[in-house]
Parts: C-alpha cells; structure tokens; sequence
C-alpha cells in the first residue's frame, strides 16, 4: 500500500507541475469566458486599464446556478461587457443551494468588493444580513426583487408596463372571437398583481367585455402543472392564455400547438419559427438592467435608492413592439394593429400614459362590478 | 485477511487508520486535478486558493464551522440509530419538521422571547422525536422497511413544511417572492463568536451534541444495548435488552438531534424558516456520508463533517476568486469524497472473511 | 512443506514445520486451537505466504501466492464453513469457477451431467438439481468435496471437517475419507477429534504453539498419548463427586411450542432439574433442542406449558425477566447468540451482566468497574487474548468460547443452561469448560446440559433426558443409561428392551 500511495503523490505532484508550466505559457483563460482571474493577468483589457475609471476595481454578481437561464446569462453578458468599458474585475458566483447565497455574499464583502449585485429574489435575503451588519462594506444592488433596506439598491421593474402592452397584444389577437382570456402564472403574491392587471388592463382597453381567468403553478419550475392548467383554460374558452410560470411556460406552450390557442412568454423572446401561437413576448431585459446599472454607477447618478424601471429605461417591452425578433411575426396581428400598440408604448415611455401607481386587486375587481 | 491479534506498537496501528483515507484524499485530488486540467487551470494553485479558503484563514475556517454546524449534528442523528442498527436516513424529514415546529414556536409563543425561543427547541425536539418514531413505529408493528418509510417521510416533511411557507406563514414583507416565515425575535437568535463572520453558538451546540454522542455510546447502558443490538441483534436479544424500547429511544434521540441541527441553522443563522433551507443544502445527506466515512464514530464524525463542509466552501472560494464554474467545483469536491467513501468498500470487503478466520484463529498465542 | 515459518508481528504461528504427504494417505494435523495448524495449510493452500520456508509437489519448488496457483496444482480445500451458494443448485455450486458453456452460455445440463458422473465415480450420492440451501450440513459438505474433486483435486484438505457434523453424518464423512484414499487421493485432516484421527488417518502429526511436535504411523499411537502430545500434560480422568441434589430449581410441565405445520415443535415436553445435579438433554439435533432453549430462555414464546423456575413460572416473560429469576444460558451458536464478531471483548464479557452494581448504576456505565470484570475472567477462564480492546471476533473458537462459559457461570444463578457447550473447541479448553460445569454442580446449581456429543452428555450428566420429535422420550440415570440405549430413544426406536 505504502507503494501505491508514494505513487499517487508523486504523480499528482507530476501532473500539478506540469499544469503549472502550461498554464504560464499558455495564458489560462477560464473556458466560459464569464468570469476572470482576479490577478491582473488578463491579456484582453490591460491596454491602458490603467486609465478606465473602473481600474483595480471588483463587481461581483451572485445568483442562482446560471445554466441555460437567460435571465440570468443575458445579466452575466451585461455585466462583462461594461467590464471591457470600464476596466473593472467582474466576478460570478453561482450558489449551489439557499445557504451558500448568504456565504457567497458575505465573502465577497469580506474580499472587498466594490458592488454586490443579487441576481434574483434568491439573493434577497442574503443581500439584507449582510447590508445590515456590514452597510459600508460595499455597494448592494438586488435586482428584480425587494427587500426593506436602505442599504440595498433595489431594481424593480414596471411589468405592468410589459404587461400592457401583451394584453393589447392579446385582444388584437383573438379579435373578438372570444371573450375568455387566460394566464398561467407562478403564484397569487402581491408582487404579481402588476402582471395580472397590466395584462387585463390591457385587454380591457380594446375589449371592454373581457373576462379573465388565471390559474398558479406555485412553482418556478412546473410545466407539466402548467400544461394541465392551460388546458382546462381552454376548455373554458379561452383563446389566449399568457404565460407567466417561469420555467413551467414550456407547459402552455406545448397546450397551445396542442389546442391550438395563443400564448405570450416572459423575460425574454420567447418566440419560436416552429410556433406559430407564441404571438409575442413580454420583455424583461436583463442586459440592460446591468448596463444601465453600471452606467449609473460610473456616471455619478447612482443612488443607494430603490429604482423601478420600465419601457423608459428599454428593460421592459414586448417582442414585435419594443423589441424585434428574428422570427415571423403571427399572421393574426396586422402592420395597423403593431403600429397602433407601438403608439401606446411610446405614450408609456414619454409618461404620457403612466402606469406606476395602479389600482389595488381589490379596488380593481371592485371597479368592474 | 485479518490476522495477527496480537498488540502490536501504535505507530503502525495508526498508519493503518489513518492510510485509507489519506489515499482516498491523495487520489480524490488527482482525479479533480485532471479536471482542472482539463478546464485549464492549474491544480495547485487551484487546491491552495481551496484550502486556503476553507481551512487555513480565519475568516474561511469560521466560514467552514458555520456550514459544518448543521452537517455534524445530522451525522451524529445518523450516528445514533445506525449504531444500533436502525437505518435511518429519515434525518432530513425529522430536522425539517422540528426546526419548523421550532421556527413556529419560536414566532407564535407568547411571553418572554428567550423563555419561548427555549420552549421552541424543546417543542422541535419533541417534533423530530416523534417524526423519527413514525417509521420506528411502522417497523415494530408491521415489519415495513424502515430505510423505505424514514426515506419517504423526507418528501412529506418537504411538501409539508413547504405549503406552509408558501401560503399561510409565508413572510410578506419586500416583494413577497421569496417563500420564507418572517424573522424570529432578536433576543432568540443565538450569540455571534466572532465580529467578522457569521460563526455562533451553534457550533458550541455541536460539539455539545458530539460529547452528548460520547457519552451515550460510552458510559451508559442504554449506549452498551443499542451499540450490541446494532452489532448482533440476536446477541442484544439473548443477553435481555429490551429491543423494542431500545429502538424507541434510539429513533427518538435521532429524530430529536436532526431537529438540533436545523434550528441551529435557523436561530444562529438565517433566524427564520425558508423553504428548501435545509434540503437544498443537503445537510443531512452530508451528514450521512460524514457519518459513513468515519464509521460511526462521532469524534469522527465531528472532524469529517468539517472536513466535508470545507470542501464545499473551498469550492465556492475557487468559483469566486478563479473563475472556475461551479459545476467544475462540484467535481472536484466529488471526487474527493467519492474516493474517501471507497474506504468503506475496503472495509466491508476485509470483514467478510472474519467468521471463517474466527474458528482457528491462525495466528493465536 | 520444509522449514515452514509465519510470522505475525512478534508471534510465530508457524516456527519451522516440515509436512510430508504421501500418495493415498490420510494424515492428520491434530493439535490445540492456536497450535498453528489451520495457518499451515493456508499457507500450503495459497491463502497465505510463508514468512520463509519452501513447497515441494512431487519434488518442485512451488510458489503458491493464491489459491488459484493452489487449485492448479491439483491441491484442494474443504473449508470448514461452506463457500457456497445458497439459492444454487448442487450443480451450479460444484460446477462454479469452471462452467461448462455452450457457446457464451452457461450449459445447465451439461453441469448436471457432470456432477452425476462425479457422483457416480467416487460414489457420493446428491441430487443435482436440488438447492444447496435445502441440504443438511452433512449433505452441504458432500458438494464441498465434490466441488474439489471436480477442480480434479489430488490433495484434498479437510479443515475442522466434522465440526458442525451429527455423528451420523461424521460416519459417512470418515467412510468418504477411507474411499477417497482408496481412489489415490491423498488427504490432510485439520482436527482435534482423538477418536477420528483413530478411525481414518494414516499417520498422526502433532502441532503445539506453532511446533512442529512429533509425528507417528496411526499404528502406534493411542488417544492418550496423542492427548499428552497436543496439550503437553497428562489429561487427568475425571472425579465426579456424587450427586447433592438440594431441591427443584427448574420444573418444565406440558410445554408445547406450535409449529408451522400440524406438529407441535415442542410437544408436551416435561423435565425437571434439581440444584446440585447436571441433567443432560440428549438427542439428535433438530429435534426441538434448539426451541427448547429459546423458551426457557425467553427467546421465543411457548404456546401453552409451564416452566417453573425457583418456584415462579416464567414461561412467556421476557429474557430479562428470566435472566432476573436466575437463568444463565451458555447459547448454542457463540457466533449467532453469543458475541457480536465486532463487539470488544469487554463488551462481550458484560453483556447481561451489564445492569448488575458493578458494572453500572442508574443506566450509567463503571468502564473500570467493567474492565475490571473482564480482566477477571479473562484471567480466570484462561482465555487467550491481546487486550480488552481486541474484538470478540478475532479470538478462535475455544477462546470466545470460554469468555462466553465464564460470562454465563459468572452470573451464579441457580440454573445454567449449557446448550453445545464445546462445540469446535479443542481437547484443553473442552476439559476446562467440563470443569467450570462439575464445579457449578458443586456449588449446588443446577445445571440443563443439551449436547449433540453423546460422550459429553454421558460423562457428565447425572441424569439424562433424551429428545426425539419435540417430546422428552425417556430418563436415565447415569449408573442405567447406556450408549445403545440412549441410540435406540434418539432414533425413535422404543425403549421397551432398553428400559433397566
């Protein structure tokens, strides 16, 4: 046995010497490209580094595993890119479980970091300890959720106002031909009302006998739930049903070229060639957050305050409306009708229609009886 | 082959404890250095940022006990019914509804917060105590599986406790979206050690359990009973313990110190009740392996469930300061572990052969 | 086998053995437990290496690093527990390592084939087909061996081969033996059994820690200097005092244990011990014995009966309340009831001891006070060991054996049962275990003797039951009972002719 381990040390010491050698000569960059070394070793933006405002500082990112997530992916591109403009070292941390977020957050607070971003409600609750115990560590941001915390920037966004513009979207769809409109969404919080009332606003405005149905996966993840709940809203009548359940969106996509009604996704562009009834998507732009964040944060305008941003700000819109999509557009929405939405966009974005305070679920139900 | 019984000099007796998992460690970080070859990185310098950064820095190494927290008090919950030959893998299901019972009572009982935040440890105890029975009781009255029923009864403890957060106890402050119960009264949250990190008392109730664990198995008759009932249940049998009473204080204790380590978790730590707190981190499936590896023994356990949580800081450490993907960092800490368990293979294929030595001992004086 | 060393640490097992085997013969390695004989033929079997020394076969130099280079040289072991396979036929098992194939396939038939023809050329007769699992022991070792004679084995070990044998069994065993040395087969017999050695060997060689001793033609030897030879002193004929009986302590009425089937396992089974005597329980095994033992000592739970014990009647409480009432039980199976093979020895020594006032008070251990315990009777008892620590697996047989006499004897209760009590030990311990017993009679107790030995029970006992189907089918007092006689009870045969 002796034998065998003296063998195994020797080789592992072997095969570490030997990556030491390649590694120096041949430039190790780390393979996904969304993370660098903390030493300025880097090759690709020491070219006058020195003289970015943002030199010899650290941005950190903390989120959820980022896999496929293109909330997530589209944030991790948002914030290497102003990385290349402003010369900062950008760091991701994927957390593995609920524990490692508070870990991840506090160790970066102990490295000395200058911004903390929370990428999701997940880092919520890890971002307000340690703001709390240690407020002048480093600058907190958490985006897309809110914690009660004058020490942590929190960035909303006003879906309502994306919300809209699907539900304007929605009725010029199913023209008339049913009254019955649908949506699939993650739970019945508060904070999801903006959605749900955005949407009927929305559809309201063109279809003032609109009724509306909505069901909740109670899970980010569940298409199989969320399938199931599209179908018994289209037996209900229901030709557009918006999705809204996360990963579980999927689901009513699947429901829709079964049954053959209309949806909408979320975050991103969900649209798909193959697809025809996924007429548009409600735009939730990650990248931009980021970059407006970081703009902010270099320009001198930013502020511990919270921010709620909209179609003003370009991180919030719909696919074919604010935002364009390589997919052909649903033979069912006209040039006239894109335009006439686009017009209520633009009213959104120059205040002219302002759609930051909204009424309440109870005084909205109120009002239609 | 088991042979000479005869006392031999420590030295080698130690070598021979100490040679498995020191090959098992050698060989788990050569295989994750050629994982880190293979994403391009160096393995040294990525093993000394990793170890650097969970065992050999204060700030980490505070880090490292914080996390080990929960893990040594499920390894010691594993420990005890195992010992007995119970085999219960339950300890997640029995930690999650007693550190929620705890939690619970903790925000809902009256009075003086440090009297109820007492009284919601015990209520927690009492919980997993009488979570750990049902499989227990399943087992001496129907002769069901108890791996089956301890295993099954984690999701229902899961679902349960997870409708709870979701809907009637769900924390609606901020944004509302994360699924968690409000926080617990400050003057229940257990005692920071240290200014700089989150380490607390919890760890203290660690070690307490552990010495609590050594003086069950050691000095008292019921520790004798079940320890011989774990080894040879017809030899317990035959010597006059009462099984059925020795299985029920053993799965109560279990249950009951899986509920330990979650409420520690929830009074030194995140002070209140989020979902997935405790199955997302895979406490106590850590604290299994923890318990596995060291054999039951909870002086043991206490320093393989720091040596395990470690790795999992060290990997979130590489992850941060070296751009390693988390993923990869998972593989290494596999790999690692992977080859410390493989000790357990050796063992049970090394007992084998014992009962045919036994009858002529070779090698007897 | 010249010059034959093995170390262990600082114990030599082996200390320059030297072996000759001829062709046709049987020899017999005899000796005590720990004499260094079953390490001998491991090393002769390749299981273990020789610390120095040389193999000749057939005058070659021989290199045996496993058991595989063992086998190809033609050289075979019959363990002394079974390595086989249960839920496999008797085919399959004596078949496995070398299958017949047809193709990729294993060829059932042809190892069916093949086993009646082994059967039918050395004249050991087994169903093929039928599951090893559903053999008797006797029946178990017969494809032992037949498993080494198809790995066209010419030198056959026998390791402890009659140890778990009846001694009806043992006699088709030694005639097997006898055959197979007639066939040219040459064997090599691992015992401590005098009479077999009389009954089959060849030539007789002696072992004594780990020496090579003497060794001598069958011819010209007897038991006793054989006896003198293995434990290197005379082997004293025993005394028995006679009996003080002092009154009833165990009086079992009418137990009745139901079975499965029909048949009552227990059938209205009647004794009774008095202090001061030993009564032995003679039958063949499989007779309800061991269902006797678990209901008188609470093991198992009697249907209907009475066992009364000091006057208090104890059947159907548990085995802690009956251990109270005072009954100790040396168990049958050490390894099964007796120890646990991972347990210390100091946690063997207090098991049932382990709520007495020395040991522990209100639930909390006295280690000392506990190793204290074991050190007396390890010293008392003469048991071999390295230490407390050491595990109850580790010790041979005769040791752990007599840890588990010691244990029991040291209860003092008014009754012991002694079940097989020197089942596979060797000639020393056997005569100090008999010991402990007489002097346990002495004291007064009584003692229940159940034995599958006849000459154990017969020397012994003072009294003796015989158990046939579940029933006490006869008594005998010692002066009255004869071998014959107790043969013709524990075969079911009527006792008209044998009642005196």
């Amino acid at each position: 046995m002796k034998k065998i381990l003296a063998l195994v040390l020797a080789l592992t010491l072997a095969m570490s010497l030997a990556a030491c050698g390649g590694g120096n000569s041949g430039g190790s960059q780390p393979s996904g490209g969304d993370a660098q070394q903390s030493q300025p070793s880097g090759g690709d933006q020491s070219s006058g580094g020195s003289e970015l405002p943002g030199a010899g500082m650290k941005i950190g990112l903390v989120c959820d595993k980022i896999g496929v997530n293109p909330f997530l992916t589209e944030m991790v591109r948002g914030l290497n890119e102003t990385a290349e403009t402003y010369g900062f070292t950008p760091t991701v941390v994927e957390c593995a479980d609920t524990a490692a977020f508070e870990d991840n957050i506090r160790a970066l607070a102990a490295e000395g970091y200058d911004m903390i971003i929370g990428g999701g409600w997940a880092a919520g609750d890890g971002l307000d300890k340690i703001a709390k115990e240690l407020p002048d560590a480093s600058n907190y941001v958490l985006i897309d959720s809110e914690v009660d915390n004058d020490n942590v920037k929190c960035i909303s966004y006003r879906e309502q106002e994306g919300a809209y513009l699907i539900g304007l979207l929605a009725a010029y769809t199913v023209d008339g031909e049913s009254h019955m409109y649908g949506g699939v969404h993650c739970n019945e919080s508060s904070s999801s009302w903006k959605w749900r009332w955005g949407y009927q606003a929305g559809i309201l405005s063109v279809d003032p006998d609109a009724q509306f149905v909505f069901n909740y996966t109670n899970s980010y993840s569940d298409p199989a739930k969320a399938k199931e709940l599209a179908l018994q809203q289209f037996e209900q009548g229901c030709l557009f049903i918006n999705g809204a359940a996360a990963a579980g969106d999927s689901g009513v996509y699947e429901a829709a070229i079964e049954k053959g009604f209309y949806t909408s996704g979320q975050d991103i562009d969900e649209t798909n060639a193959d697809n025809p009834y996924i007429v548009s998507s409600q735009i939730k732009d990650t990248y931009y957050t980021m970059k407006n964040l970081i703009d902010e944060f270099y320009s001198g305008s930013y502020s511990k305050a919270d921010s709620t941003w909209g179609i003003a700000e370009g991180t919030i819109g719909a696919v074919y409306v604010t935002h364009e999509s390589p997919n052909p557009r649903s033979e069912r929405l006209t040039d006239e009708e894109i335009d006439k939405i686009r017009a209520v966009a633009e009213q959104i974005g120059s205040g002219e229609l302002d759609f930051t305070t909204f009424p309440t679920e109870e005084e909205f139900n109120a009002g239609k009886k | 082959m088991k042979q000479s019984h005869n006392a031999k000099e420590l030295g080698p007796r130690l070598w021979r404890s100490l040679r498995q998992p020191l090959i098992a460690v050698a060989f788990g970080l050569l295989v994750g250095a050629l994982v880190i070859l293979a994403c391009g990185q160096n393995p040294i310098a990525v093993y000394i940022e990793m170890f650097n950064k969970s065992f050999f820095t204060p700030y980490y190494l505070f880090s490292t006990l914080t996390r080990a927290t929960p893990i040594i008090i499920c390894a010691m919950a594993t420990g005890m019914a195992w010992r007995a030959g119970y085999i219960n893998i339950g300890v997640e299901g029995q930690m999650v509804t007693g550190t929620f019972v705890a939690t619970v009572c903790a925000l809902f009982i009256p009075g003086p917060p440090i009297l109820a935040g007492l009284l919601a440890w015990i209520a927690g105890m009492i919980a997993g105590a009488l979570y750990a029975l049902l499989p227990a009781v399943l087992t001496w009255k129907f002769q069901v599986s108890m791996v089956i029923t301890s295993l099954m009864l984690n999701y229902v403890a899961n679902y349960i406790t997870s409708y709870f957060v979701t809907y009637p106890l769900k924390d609606t402050a901020g944004d509302g979206l994360a699924l968690q119960t409000p926080e617990i009264h400050e003057l229940m949250r257990l005692p920071r050690l240290s200014t700089t990190s989150t380490f607390n008392a919890g760890f203290l109730i660690a070690v307490a359990v552990m010495i609590f664990m050594v003086f069950i198995t050691t000095r008292t008759v019921f520790g004798y009973e079940s320890k011989m009932g774990g080894f040879n249940p017809s030899f317990a049998r035959y010597g006059g313990t009462k099984q059925v009473k020795v299985m029920i204080i053993t799965m109560a204790l279990s249950g009951a110190i899986a509920s330990i380590a979650g409420t520690a978790e929830v009074f030194g730590l995140k002070y209140r009740y989020a979902d997935g707190m405790l199955s997302s981190t895979s406490y106590a499936w850590t604290g299994l392996m923890a318990a596995l590896i060291a054999d039951l023994n909870p002086v043991g356990m206490f320093f393989v469930s720091i040596f395990l949580s470690g790795l999992q800081i060290g990997g979130s450490a590489i992850q941060r300061s070296l751009g390693i993907p988390l993923e990869i960092a998972t593989i290494i800490q596999c790999c690692i572990t992977l080859f410390v368990s493989v000790k357990l293979i050796f063992k049970v294929r090394q007992k084998k052969p014992v009962r045919d030595d036994v009858k002529e001992g070779g090698a007897q004086a | 086998m010249k010059h034959i060393t093995k170390v262990y640490g600082s114990l030599y097992a082996n200390n320059d053995v030297h072996l000759t085997l001829d062709k046709g013969e049987i020899l017999a390695v005899v000796g005590e437990n720990g004499a260094g004989k079953s390490t001998l033929m491991k090393i002769l079997y390749g299981l273990e290496q020789p610390t120095s020394g040389e193999i000749y076969l057939n005058g070659q130099l021989q290199h045996f690093r496993s058991p595989h280079d063992a086998i190809n040289q033609k050289i075979g072991m019959v363990q002394q527990h079974f390595m086989l396979l249960n839920p496999c036929t008797v085919a399959e098992n004596i078949v496995y390592g070398r299958e017949p194939r047809k193709g990729l396939f294993f060829d059932r038939e042809e190892a069916v084939r093949v086993t009646e023809a082994l059967c039918e050329k050395y004249g050991l007769h087994i169903d093929p087909r039928r599951l090893v699992g559903d053999c008797p022991v006797g029946l178990q070792q017969r494809v032992e061996i037949l498993k080494v004679l198809y790995q066209d084995a010419d030198i056959i070990i026998f390791d402890e081969p009659s140890a778990v044998l009846t001694p009806q069994e043992v006699n088709e065993l030694l005639r097997t033996m006898r055959k197979l040395a007639e066939m040219g087969k040459s064997l090599i017999i691992i015992t401590h059994k005098l009479h077999e050695v009389m009954a089959v060997a060849d030539r007789v060689m002696v072992m004594r820690l780990g020496r090579y001793i003497q060794e001598m033609p069958k011819a010209e030897t007897s038991i006793e200097e054989m006896s003198y030879l293995m434990v290197g002193r005379r082997i004293v004929e025993r005394q028995v005092p006679p009996r003080k009986p002092t009154g009833t302590v165990l009086d079992v009425q009418d137990l009745v244990l139901a079975g499965s089937e029909a048949k009552n396992i227990l059938d209205h089974f009647s004794i009774h011990v008095d202090g001061g005597e030993i009564v032995g329980i003679a039958g063949v095994s499989g007779n309800g014995q061991s269902e006797l033992i678990q209901c008188l000592t609470g093991l198992l739970q009697p249907t209907s009966g009475k066992v009364m014990l000091k006057g208090q009647d104890v059947a159907g409480k548990t085995v802690g309340e009956i251990r109270t009432a005072g009954c100790a039980c040396i168990p049958e199976d050490r390894y099964l009831w007796g120890c646990a093979a991972k347990a210390s020895l100091t946690e063997t020594a207090i098991m049932a001891h382990q709520r007495s006032s020395k040991i522990s008070r209100k639930g909390l251990l006295n280690n000392k006070g506990a190793r204290d315990f074991t050190q007396s009777l390890l010293e008392g008892y003469d048991v071999r060991n390295s230490g407390q620590t050491q595990k109850a697996g580790e010790l041979s047989g005769g040791n752990i054996q007599k840890l588990i006499v010691a244990r029991e004897i040291e209860q003092h209760s008014p009754l012991l049962i002694a079940a097989e009590p020197t089942r596979g030990v060797d000639i020393g311990a056997m005569e100090f275990i008999h010991n402990k017993l007489l002097e346990k009679r002495e004291q007064g107790d009584a003692v229940l003797l159940i034995s599958s030995e006849l000459t154990e029970i017969m020397s012994l006992s003072d009294r003796i039951y015989v158990i046939y189907e579940g029933r006490a089918v006869g008594e005998f007092h010692k002066a009255d009972a004869t071998e014959e006689g107790l043969g013709i009870l524990m075969m079911g045969g009527k006792l008209n002719e044998a009642v005196s």
